[in-house]
């Protein structure tokens, strides 16, 4: 019994690993008219749609798509703002050059991460349902994955104006599931089994990454 | 001492079963209200041996649940498996039908009721899904926290894996309270519980094979992960998984700050950085 919850978690969970193979129809439906989340909608939506031309571009192979791949991320995710979020209250014990390091590294695992997907797109369909503001900054995108098999997947967005004005998104919310969160959770664990130490993370992380890569 | 407010938590928890059972009709539960359901920083005392009981089912997990779950999802069409997934699926309703109940969901309840019956008689005993109602898990656990009972320390169990304090004395209440096991105790079937359990077990792990590997591969602290992710959903899931109520962390930097602000964690969640702070302060004072 306990499979099926944990299941249903997984199977949203490894949707996600491929956030970016989604295709948007063009009707989208908003809630709220107003101007914040309607740009906020327009990111994903305009995101979703470039995901889905590269993933189904054949004249890519995939070094190239790989590339494309890290271009939209570092254009619609705020990476630092993520990064400082999932290290938590760690962040105020790290020192300065480690939050750098770490920062690079996270890039590096997050991208190592949902990278691996890539050329695995099989056809699903990203509707946009609408948006909600959460607060001054920041906005709630409700989206599904329509897929081909098997019901629709809850997919939400976290879009936030940053100090520029510029709409980046900062989390994305797997049927109820934070991945900004679950990864904060994760590297608490990992700072607090190697004595409080940040460095521990920034070691974890860049061995896993050795293995990965070897 | 860890045990002991183990203990006492255990207890608090069979008393509510207990309570449970007696009030029956004449209590009145909240219902879902979000406020019942906080995101809590996770409460692990017993982190030691609960690692060691996650490693012990993961150790029985590759030596005998994937691989039954690889060969029954490899060898057997896909209507069969579906078949196999509608029949223990409809096997819950009872059970799910007197949850919903217990937590004031009565529109539930009802889509329980009309799924089990449309599904037994004219689905050939739920190999069908005739009735095409969407019908969500309502285990004992969740009842308990629409009751406002707090979720006590994360706990992974032998072979039944994750779950907290409170899902697991759900768990034993689910086993006893479930009118489809009762039945069959009562027939001299008292096997049936078990092979349930196997069948529903091995369905869910064959639909998950792929995107457990895929956690379990790209994840620093495999257990934490899991953590995480089961206790979010389990969240959602006491919820109903409602939209409007998408449970966003609420867990945010200024309780670790030297100087705590309030009113304001959700913006304060994804800080920028530090001049941001003094900035929102003053603009709230």
């Amino acid at each position: 019994m306990k499979m099926i919850r944990l299941a249903s978690v997984a199977l949203a969970t490894s949707l996600f690993v491929s956030p970016l193979a989604l295709s948007v129809p063009g009707v989208a439906s908003y809630a709220h008219a107003d101007e914040q989340s309607e740009s906020a909608t327009k990111l994903v939506d305009r995101l979703g749609k470039e995901a889905v031309k590269l993933l189904s571009d054949d004249s890519l192979d995939v070094a190239e798509k790989r590339k494309e791949f890290d271009r939209l991320l570092a254009r619609d995710f705020d990476m630092r703002l993520i990064g400082r979020f999932v290290l938590g209250k760690n962040w105020r014990a790290a020192s300065k050059e480690e939050r750098e390091e770490y920062l690079t590294v996270f890039q590096e695992y997050i991208v190592n991460t949902y990278q691996k997907r890539i050329g695995e797109y099989s056809g699903e369909n990203l509707n946009i349902l609408k948006a909600k503001e959460l607060n001054a900054k920041e906005q709630l995108v409700n989206s599904e994955i329509i897929r081909p098999n098997g019901p629709a997947i809850k997919l939400d967005w976290r879009v936030r104006r940053n100090k520029a004005g510029e709409l980046k998104i900062v989390d994305i919310i797997v049927e109820n599931v934070s991945m900004a969160l679950t990864h904060r959770e994760e590297f608490a664990s990992v700072i607090s089994s190697n004595g409080g130490k940040v460095s521990g993370l920034i070691d974890k992380l860049k061995s896993h990454l050795g293995d990965k890569s070897s | 001492m860890i045990s002991k407010k183990f203990k006492s938590t255990l207890l608090g928890g069979c008393i509510a079963v207990a309570f449970a059972s007696l009030l029956g009709g004449c209590a009145t539960p909240p219902g879902e209200d979000p406020k019942n359901v906080v995101y809590n920083e996770v409460q692990d005392p017993l982190e030691p041996l609960n690692r060691y009981f996650f490693d012990v089912n993961q150790a029985i997990d590759a030596l005998a649940l994937k691989p039954v779950s690889h060969i029954y999802r490899d060898a057997l069409p896909e209507g069969v498996k579906d078949s196999v997934s509608n029949f223990f699926t409809n096997l819950s309703q009872p059970i799910y039908f007197l949850n919903n109940v217990a937590q004031g969901d009565l529109d539930g309840a009802g889509d329980n009721m009309g799924a089990f019956f449309t599904n037994t008689f004219l689905g050939f005993g739920g190999l069908f899904d005739i009735a095409q109602i969407d019908t969500d898990k309502e285990d004992m656990g969740q009842t308990f926290a629409v009751w406002g009972i707090p979720e006590g320390p994360y706990l992974v169990l032998p072979i039944l894996g994750p779950n907290s304090s409170r899902e697991a004395v759900g768990l034993v209440g689910d086993h006893f309270a479930d009118p489809v096991n009762i039945a069959a105790r009562n027939s001299d079937m008292e096997y049936v519980p078990l092979i349930r359990a196997l069948g529903t077990g091995i369905d869910a792990r064959a639909r998950a094979i792929e995107p457990l590997d895929e956690i379990e591969k790209n994840s620093i602290d495999f257990y934490a992960a899991i953590r995480s992710l089961y206790r979010q959903n389990r969240k959602s899931v006491i919820l109903d998984g409602e939209a409007e109520l998408t449970p966003l962390p609420d867990i945010s930097f200024e309780l670790d700050d030297d100087q705590p602000t309030k009113a304001d964690s959700i913006s304060l969640l994804m800080e920028e950085d530090d001049d941001s702070i003094s900035v929102q302060k003053k603009s709230t004072n």
